[in-house]
Protein backbone atom coordinates (compact mmCIF):
# COMPACT_ATOMS: atom_id res chain seq x y z
CA UNK A 1 0.00 0.00 0.00
CA UNK A 2 3.02 2.28 1.40
CA UNK A 3 4.49 1.40 -2.15
CA UNK A 4 1.62 2.87 -4.35
CA UNK A 5 1.67 5.72 -3.06
CA UNK A 6 5.04 5.98 -3.43
CA UNK A 7 4.41 5.30 -7.33
CA UNK A 8 1.38 7.43 -7.37
CA UNK A 9 3.89 10.50 -5.64
CA UNK A 10 6.64 9.83 -7.98
CA UNK A 11 4.12 9.73 -11.33
CA UNK A 12 2.34 12.65 -10.02
CA UNK A 13 5.58 14.73 -10.24
CA UNK A 14 6.10 13.19 -13.25
CA UNK A 15 3.20 14.56 -14.66
CA UNK A 16 3.82 17.95 -13.27
CA UNK A 17 6.99 18.14 -15.15
CA UNK A 18 4.72 17.04 -18.38
CA UNK A 19 4.89 13.65 -18.51
CA UNK A 20 2.00 12.64 -20.30
CA UNK A 21 2.69 9.27 -19.89
CA UNK A 22 3.13 9.10 -16.24
CA UNK A 23 -0.30 10.91 -15.93
CA UNK A 24 -1.95 8.61 -18.12
CA UNK A 25 -0.97 5.54 -15.82
CA UNK A 26 -2.51 7.28 -13.14
CA UNK A 27 -5.98 7.69 -15.93
CA UNK A 28 -5.68 3.77 -15.87
CA UNK A 29 -5.95 3.32 -12.45
CA UNK A 30 -8.80 6.10 -11.18
CA UNK A 31 -10.98 5.68 -14.48
CA UNK A 32 -13.59 2.75 -13.71
CA UNK A 33 -14.15 5.13 -10.31
CA UNK A 34 -14.44 8.13 -12.09
CA UNK A 35 -16.62 6.70 -14.99
CA UNK A 36 -18.50 5.02 -11.70
CA UNK A 37 -19.19 8.17 -10.22
CA UNK A 38 -19.96 10.15 -12.83
CA UNK A 39 -22.80 7.74 -14.65
CA UNK A 40 -24.04 7.54 -11.22
CA UNK A 41 -24.49 10.79 -10.70
CA UNK A 42 -25.44 11.68 -14.20
CA UNK A 43 -27.52 8.45 -14.99
CA UNK A 44 -26.61 8.48 -18.69
CA UNK A 45 -23.46 6.73 -20.37
CA UNK A 46 -22.69 8.96 -22.91
CA UNK A 47 -22.85 12.14 -19.83
CA UNK A 48 -20.72 10.19 -18.19
CA UNK A 49 -18.20 9.02 -21.04
CA UNK A 50 -17.55 13.10 -21.30
CA UNK A 51 -17.82 13.80 -18.00
CA UNK A 52 -15.40 11.54 -17.09
CA UNK A 53 -12.96 12.59 -20.14
CA UNK A 54 -13.32 16.39 -19.39
CA UNK A 55 -12.23 15.65 -15.62
CA UNK A 56 -8.87 13.81 -16.72
CA UNK A 57 -8.25 16.69 -19.50
CA UNK A 58 -8.42 19.18 -16.43
CA UNK A 59 -6.76 17.31 -13.62
CA UNK A 60 -3.94 17.00 -16.04
CA UNK A 61 -4.18 20.93 -16.87
CA UNK A 62 -4.30 22.13 -13.26
CA UNK A 63 -2.07 19.38 -12.01
CA UNK A 64 0.36 22.47 -10.96
CA UNK A 65 -2.72 23.20 -8.63
CA UNK A 66 -2.40 19.46 -6.80
CA UNK A 67 -0.92 20.64 -3.24
CA UNK A 68 -0.49 17.09 -2.08
CA UNK A 69 -2.97 14.98 -0.24
CA UNK A 70 -5.51 12.38 -1.98
CA UNK A 71 -5.15 12.88 -5.28
CA UNK A 72 -8.00 10.18 -5.76
CA UNK A 73 -9.96 13.24 -3.94
CA UNK A 74 -8.89 16.01 -5.88
CA UNK A 75 -9.38 14.05 -9.08
CA UNK A 76 -12.87 13.06 -8.05
CA UNK A 77 -13.79 16.87 -6.65
CA UNK A 78 -12.96 17.88 -10.26
CA UNK A 79 -15.27 15.25 -11.61
CA UNK A 80 -17.79 16.45 -9.26
CA UNK A 81 -17.93 19.87 -10.06
CA UNK A 82 -18.25 18.68 -14.10
CA UNK A 83 -21.05 16.29 -13.08
CA UNK A 84 -23.07 19.64 -11.21
CA UNK A 85 -21.94 21.75 -14.38
CA UNK A 86 -23.28 18.97 -16.81
CA UNK A 87 -26.79 18.67 -14.53
CA UNK A 88 -27.90 22.46 -14.32
CA UNK A 89 -26.93 22.02 -17.79
CA UNK A 90 -29.31 19.64 -18.32
CA UNK A 91 -32.18 20.87 -16.26
CA UNK A 92 -31.68 24.50 -18.62
CA UNK A 93 -31.96 22.46 -21.18
CA UNK A 94 -33.75 19.10 -21.30
CA UNK A 95 -32.98 16.76 -23.46
CA UNK A 96 -35.09 13.37 -25.31
CA UNK A 97 -33.02 10.69 -25.22
CA UNK A 98 -32.58 8.79 -28.74
CA UNK A 99 -32.68 5.30 -26.84
CA UNK A 100 -36.20 3.55 -27.43
CA UNK A 101 -37.52 3.47 -23.87
CA UNK A 102 -41.00 2.29 -22.76
CA UNK A 103 -44.35 3.67 -22.08
CA UNK A 104 -42.92 4.59 -18.06
CA UNK A 105 -39.86 6.04 -20.06
CA UNK A 106 -37.72 3.51 -19.40
CA UNK A 107 -34.33 2.24 -21.55
CA UNK A 108 -35.92 -1.16 -23.26
CA UNK A 109 -31.99 -2.85 -23.11
CA UNK A 110 -30.09 -2.21 -20.17
CA UNK A 111 -26.49 -1.68 -20.89
CA UNK A 112 -24.29 -4.29 -21.40
CA UNK A 113 -21.97 -3.30 -18.44
CA UNK A 114 -23.98 -4.48 -16.01
CA UNK A 115 -24.09 -7.99 -16.71
CA UNK A 116 -22.40 -10.40 -14.83
CA UNK A 117 -21.43 -13.80 -16.23
CA UNK A 118 -20.55 -15.13 -13.02
CA UNK A 119 -24.17 -15.32 -11.97
CA UNK A 120 -26.99 -17.50 -12.85
CA UNK A 121 -29.93 -15.88 -15.64
CA UNK A 122 -32.19 -15.63 -12.76
CA UNK A 123 -29.78 -13.63 -10.13
CA UNK A 124 -29.18 -12.06 -13.00
CA UNK A 125 -32.01 -10.72 -13.59
CA UNK A 126 -33.14 -9.82 -9.96
CA UNK A 127 -29.82 -8.30 -9.84
CA UNK A 128 -30.04 -6.12 -12.70
CA UNK A 129 -33.48 -5.14 -11.47
CA UNK A 130 -32.43 -4.11 -8.00
CA UNK A 131 -29.69 -2.16 -9.46
CA UNK A 132 -32.02 -0.22 -11.90
CA UNK A 133 -34.81 0.56 -9.20
CA UNK A 134 -32.11 1.93 -6.75
CA UNK A 135 -30.18 4.03 -9.71
CA UNK A 136 -33.89 5.22 -10.56
CA UNK A 137 -34.09 6.20 -6.94
CA UNK A 138 -30.63 7.47 -6.26
CA UNK A 139 -31.28 9.99 -9.62
CA UNK A 140 -34.16 11.33 -7.67
CA UNK A 141 -31.98 12.57 -4.75
CA UNK A 142 -31.33 15.80 -4.96
CA UNK A 143 -27.63 16.33 -6.37
CA UNK A 144 -25.74 17.50 -2.82
CA UNK A 145 -27.36 14.10 -1.03
CA UNK A 146 -26.61 11.97 -4.56
CA UNK A 147 -23.29 13.10 -4.53
CA UNK A 148 -22.02 12.09 -0.81
CA UNK A 149 -24.41 8.79 -0.96
CA UNK A 150 -22.38 7.91 -4.19
CA UNK A 151 -19.20 8.56 -2.62
CA UNK A 152 -19.54 6.65 0.63
CA UNK A 153 -21.60 3.85 -0.01
CA UNK A 154 -20.86 3.26 -3.67
CA UNK A 155 -16.94 4.15 -3.84
CA UNK A 156 -16.38 3.20 -0.44
CA UNK A 157 -14.81 6.47 0.68
CA UNK A 158 -14.33 7.90 4.48
CA UNK A 159 -15.80 10.44 5.79
CA UNK A 160 -13.18 12.40 5.55
CA UNK A 161 -12.06 11.72 2.23
CA UNK A 162 -15.58 12.44 0.98
CA UNK A 163 -15.54 15.67 2.84
CA UNK A 164 -12.55 16.68 0.70
CA UNK A 165 -14.07 15.99 -2.34
CA UNK A 166 -17.60 18.02 -1.74
CA UNK A 167 -14.66 21.04 -0.07
CA UNK A 168 -17.44 20.81 3.22
CA UNK A 169 -16.90 19.97 6.50
CA UNK A 170 -17.01 16.07 7.96
CA UNK A 171 -20.48 16.67 9.61
CA UNK A 172 -22.16 17.80 6.56
CA UNK A 173 -20.82 14.47 5.21
CA UNK A 174 -22.39 12.82 7.98
CA UNK A 175 -25.72 14.91 7.39
CA UNK A 176 -26.34 14.55 4.19
CA UNK A 177 -25.65 10.88 3.69
CA UNK A 178 -28.48 10.08 6.42
CA UNK A 179 -30.90 12.22 4.62
CA UNK A 180 -29.87 10.30 1.27
CA UNK A 181 -30.29 6.86 2.91
CA UNK A 182 -33.59 7.87 4.57
CA UNK A 183 -34.42 8.96 1.27
CA UNK A 184 -33.52 5.88 -0.40
CA UNK A 185 -35.29 3.97 2.29
CA UNK A 186 -38.63 5.41 1.03
CA UNK A 187 -37.36 5.48 -2.59
CA UNK A 188 -37.22 1.77 -1.95
CA UNK A 189 -40.53 0.90 -0.25
CA UNK A 190 -42.22 2.98 -2.91
CA UNK A 191 -41.06 0.59 -5.92
CA UNK A 192 -42.76 -2.18 -3.58
CA UNK A 193 -43.43 -4.86 -6.38
CA UNK A 194 -40.25 -3.83 -8.39
CA UNK A 195 -37.99 -5.04 -5.88
CA UNK A 196 -36.28 -8.34 -5.93
CA UNK A 197 -38.15 -10.64 -3.55
CA UNK A 198 -35.04 -11.13 -1.48
CA UNK A 199 -35.37 -7.51 -0.74
CA UNK A 200 -39.10 -8.14 -0.08
CA UNK A 201 -38.75 -10.95 2.03
CA UNK A 202 -36.22 -9.40 4.36
CA UNK A 203 -38.54 -6.80 4.84
CA UNK A 204 -41.44 -8.86 5.48
CA UNK A 205 -39.43 -10.88 8.18
CA UNK A 206 -37.95 -7.90 10.02
CA UNK A 207 -41.87 -6.97 10.39
CA UNK B 1 -38.45 11.26 7.47
CA UNK B 2 -42.32 10.29 7.09
CA UNK B 3 -42.00 7.88 10.99
CA UNK B 4 -43.07 10.43 13.61
CA UNK B 5 -40.91 8.52 16.69
CA UNK B 6 -37.60 9.30 14.50
CA UNK B 7 -36.65 12.72 14.54
CA UNK B 8 -33.80 13.34 12.00
CA UNK B 9 -31.31 13.51 14.47
CA UNK B 10 -31.68 10.34 15.27
CA UNK B 11 -31.51 9.07 11.59
CA UNK B 12 -28.22 10.83 11.54
CA UNK B 13 -27.09 9.34 14.78
CA UNK B 14 -27.94 5.88 13.48
CA UNK B 15 -26.77 6.48 9.73
CA UNK B 16 -22.92 7.71 11.55
CA UNK B 17 -23.46 4.47 14.61
CA UNK B 18 -23.76 2.24 11.41
CA UNK B 19 -20.16 3.40 9.79
CA UNK B 20 -18.87 3.50 12.99
CA UNK B 21 -18.95 7.32 13.36
CA UNK B 22 -19.94 7.86 16.80
CA UNK B 23 -17.63 9.05 19.85
CA UNK B 24 -17.68 6.33 22.45
CA UNK B 25 -19.91 8.13 24.75
CA UNK B 26 -22.70 8.89 21.53
CA UNK B 27 -22.61 5.21 20.94
CA UNK B 28 -22.98 3.51 24.71
CA UNK B 29 -26.26 6.66 24.12
CA UNK B 30 -27.40 5.16 20.85
CA UNK B 31 -27.13 1.36 22.11
CA UNK B 32 -29.14 2.17 25.34
CA UNK B 33 -31.67 3.56 23.46
CA UNK B 34 -31.75 0.83 20.96
CA UNK B 35 -31.88 -1.83 23.56
CA UNK B 36 -35.31 -0.37 24.77
CA UNK B 37 -36.53 0.96 21.41
CA UNK B 38 -38.24 -1.63 19.33
CA UNK B 39 -38.96 0.77 16.45
CA UNK B 40 -35.56 2.63 16.40
CA UNK B 41 -34.00 -0.92 16.28
CA UNK B 42 -36.05 -1.49 13.26
CA UNK B 43 -34.88 1.57 11.09
CA UNK B 44 -31.77 0.61 12.31
CA UNK B 45 -32.26 -2.54 10.56
CA UNK B 46 -34.03 -0.78 7.64
CA UNK B 47 -31.11 1.61 7.07
CA UNK B 48 -28.67 -1.50 7.03
CA UNK B 49 -30.20 -3.18 4.41
CA UNK B 50 -30.44 -0.37 2.39
CA UNK B 51 -26.48 0.33 2.67
CA UNK B 52 -25.90 -2.89 1.72
CA UNK B 53 -27.61 -2.60 -1.12
CA UNK B 54 -26.14 0.26 -2.37
CA UNK B 55 -22.80 -1.34 -1.07
CA UNK B 56 -23.94 -4.34 -3.77
CA UNK B 57 -24.63 -2.28 -6.71
CA UNK B 58 -22.74 -3.65 -9.47
CA UNK B 59 -19.04 -1.80 -10.46
CA UNK B 60 -19.61 -0.10 -13.51
CA UNK B 61 -16.37 -0.17 -15.58
CA UNK B 62 -14.97 2.08 -17.69
CA UNK B 63 -16.57 1.06 -21.30
CA UNK B 64 -12.94 2.48 -22.85
CA UNK B 65 -9.43 4.05 -22.02
CA UNK B 66 -9.47 7.85 -20.79
CA UNK B 67 -5.58 8.56 -21.25
CA UNK B 68 -5.20 11.66 -22.95
CA UNK B 69 -3.00 12.45 -25.92
CA UNK B 70 -0.81 15.46 -26.72
CA UNK B 71 -3.47 17.28 -28.86
CA UNK B 72 -6.30 16.44 -26.44
CA UNK B 73 -4.44 18.78 -23.50
CA UNK B 74 -2.63 21.27 -26.31
CA UNK B 75 0.30 19.87 -25.39
CA UNK B 76 2.70 21.44 -28.08
CA UNK B 77 6.01 19.56 -29.48
CA UNK B 78 8.26 22.00 -28.17
CA UNK B 79 7.58 21.41 -24.32
CA UNK B 80 9.98 20.26 -24.06
CA UNK B 81 12.53 22.96 -24.26
CA UNK B 82 11.05 24.39 -21.29
CA UNK B 83 13.53 22.46 -18.71
CA UNK B 84 16.41 23.61 -20.27
CA UNK B 85 15.43 27.25 -21.24
CA UNK B 86 14.86 27.02 -17.05
CA UNK B 87 18.49 25.54 -16.70
CA UNK B 88 20.37 27.54 -19.13
CA UNK B 89 18.44 30.89 -16.94
CA UNK B 90 19.39 29.93 -13.70
CA UNK B 91 22.58 29.09 -14.36
CA UNK B 92 23.27 32.79 -16.67
CA UNK B 93 21.74 34.28 -13.13
CA UNK B 94 24.09 32.76 -11.24
CA UNK B 95 27.40 33.21 -13.43
CA UNK B 96 25.91 36.79 -13.44
CA UNK B 97 25.82 37.35 -9.66
CA UNK B 98 29.69 35.90 -9.63
CA UNK B 99 30.97 37.97 -12.11
CA UNK B 100 29.27 40.96 -10.81
CA UNK B 101 30.89 39.99 -7.30
CA UNK B 102 34.41 39.54 -9.08
CA UNK B 103 34.29 42.59 -10.19
CA UNK B 104 33.15 44.60 -7.21
CA UNK B 105 36.11 42.52 -5.20
CA UNK B 106 38.63 43.57 -7.20
CA UNK B 107 37.77 47.36 -7.57
CA UNK B 108 37.67 47.31 -4.18
CA UNK B 109 41.47 45.81 -4.07
CA UNK B 110 42.93 48.49 -6.71
CA UNK B 111 41.36 51.09 -4.46
CA UNK B 112 43.18 49.83 -1.23
CA UNK B 113 46.74 49.93 -3.65
CA UNK B 114 47.88 53.35 -4.17
CA UNK B 115 50.34 52.28 -6.94
CA UNK B 116 47.77 50.85 -8.67
CA UNK B 117 45.29 53.22 -8.48
CA UNK B 118 47.21 55.92 -9.41
CA UNK B 119 48.89 55.18 -12.66
CA UNK B 120 48.29 57.45 -15.15
CA UNK B 121 46.08 56.12 -17.83
CA UNK B 122 46.81 59.06 -20.38
CA UNK B 123 50.26 58.52 -22.03
CA UNK B 124 51.95 61.93 -22.21
CA UNK B 125 52.17 64.07 -25.60
CA UNK B 126 55.05 62.67 -27.66
CA UNK B 127 55.22 65.11 -30.25
CA UNK B 128 53.74 68.05 -32.21
CA UNK B 129 51.86 66.69 -35.28
CA UNK B 130 51.72 69.37 -37.50
CA UNK B 131 47.98 68.99 -39.11
CA UNK B 132 47.43 70.54 -42.98
CA UNK B 133 44.12 71.38 -43.59
CA UNK B 134 43.25 69.72 -46.66
CA UNK B 135 46.13 67.86 -47.70
CA UNK B 136 44.49 65.73 -49.80
CA UNK B 137 45.01 67.50 -53.09
CA UNK B 138 47.95 68.78 -53.66
CA UNK B 139 48.53 71.72 -56.42
CA UNK B 140 50.62 68.56 -58.63
CA UNK B 141 47.50 66.46 -58.75
CA UNK B 142 44.83 69.34 -59.02
CA UNK B 143 44.30 69.42 -62.62
CA UNK B 144 43.75 72.51 -63.84
CA UNK B 145 42.96 74.24 -67.43
CA UNK B 146 44.74 77.92 -67.50
CA UNK B 147 43.71 80.19 -69.71
CA UNK B 148 46.88 82.42 -69.55
CA UNK B 149 45.45 86.44 -70.45
CA UNK B 150 48.12 88.24 -70.23
CA UNK B 151 51.74 87.53 -70.10
CA UNK B 152 53.14 87.62 -66.60
CA UNK B 153 56.40 89.29 -65.26
CA UNK B 154 59.68 87.09 -64.47
CA UNK B 155 60.15 85.64 -60.81
CA UNK B 156 61.81 87.61 -58.70
CA UNK B 157 64.72 86.29 -56.82
CA UNK B 158 63.86 84.42 -53.43
CA UNK B 159 60.28 84.30 -54.50
CA UNK B 160 60.87 80.91 -55.64
CA UNK B 161 61.13 79.15 -52.32
CA UNK B 162 57.98 81.13 -51.25
CA UNK B 163 56.00 79.25 -54.04
CA UNK B 164 57.71 76.03 -53.28
CA UNK B 165 56.08 76.15 -49.42
CA UNK B 166 52.86 77.12 -51.17
CA UNK B 167 52.59 74.06 -53.67
CA UNK B 168 53.02 71.83 -50.44
CA UNK B 169 50.03 73.11 -48.87
CA UNK B 170 46.77 73.93 -50.50
CA UNK B 171 43.10 75.37 -49.28
CA UNK B 172 40.55 72.99 -49.42
CA UNK B 173 38.30 75.71 -50.13
CA UNK B 174 38.05 78.27 -53.26
CA UNK B 175 41.44 79.64 -53.84
CA UNK B 176 41.75 82.96 -53.19
CA UNK B 177 44.72 83.34 -54.81
CA UNK B 178 45.70 87.28 -56.31
CA UNK B 179 46.61 86.62 -59.57
CA UNK B 180 43.79 84.30 -60.11
CA UNK B 181 40.28 83.56 -59.80
CA UNK B 182 37.67 81.88 -59.38
CA UNK B 183 35.18 80.73 -62.30
CA UNK B 184 32.41 83.22 -62.35
CA UNK B 185 34.00 85.39 -60.10
CA UNK B 186 35.74 87.31 -62.91
CA UNK B 187 39.25 87.79 -63.37
CA UNK B 188 40.98 90.75 -62.20
CA UNK B 189 42.40 93.74 -64.22
CA UNK B 190 44.82 92.85 -66.48
CA UNK B 191 46.80 90.20 -64.14
CA UNK B 192 45.09 87.46 -63.19
CA UNK B 193 44.21 84.16 -64.61
CA UNK B 194 41.33 82.23 -64.54
CA UNK B 195 41.31 78.21 -63.09
CA UNK B 196 38.76 76.24 -64.38
CA UNK B 197 38.63 72.84 -62.61
CA UNK B 198 38.35 70.03 -65.02
CA UNK B 199 38.20 66.33 -65.37
CA UNK B 200 40.12 66.41 -69.22
CA UNK B 201 43.80 67.48 -68.46
CA UNK B 202 45.46 70.13 -70.67
CA UNK B 203 48.82 70.55 -68.87
CA UNK B 204 51.27 68.23 -67.22
CA UNK B 205 52.79 69.11 -63.48
CA UNK B 206 56.15 70.47 -65.08
CA UNK B 207 53.98 72.38 -68.15
CA UNK B 208 52.08 73.97 -65.09
CA UNK B 209 55.16 74.76 -63.55
CA UNK B 210 56.43 76.29 -65.95
CA UNK B 211 53.44 78.39 -66.95
CA UNK B 212 52.10 79.53 -63.73
CA UNK B 213 55.69 80.27 -62.06
CA UNK B 214 56.04 83.65 -63.05
CA UNK B 215 52.20 84.58 -62.42
CA UNK B 216 52.65 82.68 -58.40
CA UNK B 217 55.23 85.42 -57.86
CA UNK B 218 52.60 87.88 -56.94
CA UNK B 219 50.88 85.52 -55.06
CA UNK B 220 50.34 85.98 -51.08
CA UNK B 221 50.93 82.80 -49.20
CA UNK B 222 48.06 81.42 -47.16
CA UNK B 223 48.82 81.08 -43.79
CA UNK B 224 49.91 77.13 -42.88
CA UNK B 225 47.68 76.79 -40.36
CA UNK B 226 49.24 74.49 -37.60
CA UNK B 227 48.09 72.38 -35.03
CA UNK B 228 49.21 71.26 -32.08
CA UNK B 229 47.76 68.34 -30.76
CA UNK B 230 48.22 65.80 -27.87
CA UNK B 231 49.01 62.53 -29.61
CA UNK B 232 46.40 59.86 -28.78
CA UNK B 233 47.49 57.81 -26.23
CA UNK B 234 47.15 54.36 -26.83
CA UNK B 235 44.81 53.07 -24.12
CA UNK B 236 45.49 49.78 -22.67
CA UNK B 237 42.56 47.11 -22.80
CA UNK B 238 40.76 47.50 -19.84
CA UNK B 239 39.34 44.64 -17.49
CA UNK B 240 36.59 46.42 -16.38
CA UNK B 241 35.53 46.56 -19.58
CA UNK B 242 35.25 43.41 -20.62
CA UNK B 243 33.65 41.71 -17.13
CA UNK B 244 31.41 44.77 -17.94
CA UNK B 245 30.66 43.25 -21.22
CA UNK B 246 30.37 39.67 -19.89
CA UNK B 247 28.05 41.10 -17.17
CA UNK B 248 25.75 42.55 -19.30
CA UNK B 249 25.78 39.24 -21.98
CA UNK B 250 25.25 37.01 -18.99
CA UNK B 251 22.12 39.12 -17.70
CA UNK B 252 20.40 39.48 -20.80
CA UNK B 253 20.98 35.89 -21.14
CA UNK B 254 19.43 35.48 -17.59
CA UNK B 255 16.44 37.39 -18.62
CA UNK B 256 15.73 36.53 -21.79
CA UNK B 257 15.31 33.07 -20.80
CA UNK B 258 13.94 33.43 -18.49
CA UNK B 259 11.40 35.16 -19.81
CA UNK B 260 10.98 32.51 -22.71
CA UNK B 261 10.96 29.63 -19.74
CA UNK B 262 7.74 31.64 -18.57
CA UNK B 263 6.19 31.94 -21.49
CA UNK B 264 6.45 28.24 -22.71
CA UNK B 265 5.28 27.36 -19.25
CA UNK B 266 2.20 29.64 -18.97
CA UNK B 267 1.35 30.26 -22.36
Amino acid sequence: MQRSSIDEASLIQAAKRGDLEAFNRLVLAYQDMAYQQAFRMLGDPADADDATQEAFIRSYQKLHQYRGGSFRAWMLRILVNICYDEFRRQRRRPSTPLEPTTAENEAIESPGWLHDPKKGPEELLERSELARVIQRCIERLPLEFRTVVILVDVQGLEYAEAANVIAKPIGTVRSRLARARVRLQECLHTAGELLPVRYRQGKEIKK
Amino acid sequence: MKDKKVKPRDWETLSAYLDGHLKPWQRRNIEARLERDTTLRERLEEMRRTRAELRSLPVVRAPRNFTLTPQMVGMRPYSRAYPVLRLASALASVLFVLFVAGDFVWSQTLSRMPSLAEAPTIVPVEKMVEVQMAPEITLEEMEVEVLVTEEVAPMAEGEWEKMEELTETVPSRPMDIEGFTAPGVGAGEGEGVTVFPSPSPTLTPVQLEEVISPTLAAVTPMPTQVVEVEALPKEPIQPFSVLRLIEGMLALIAVGTGLAAVYMRFR
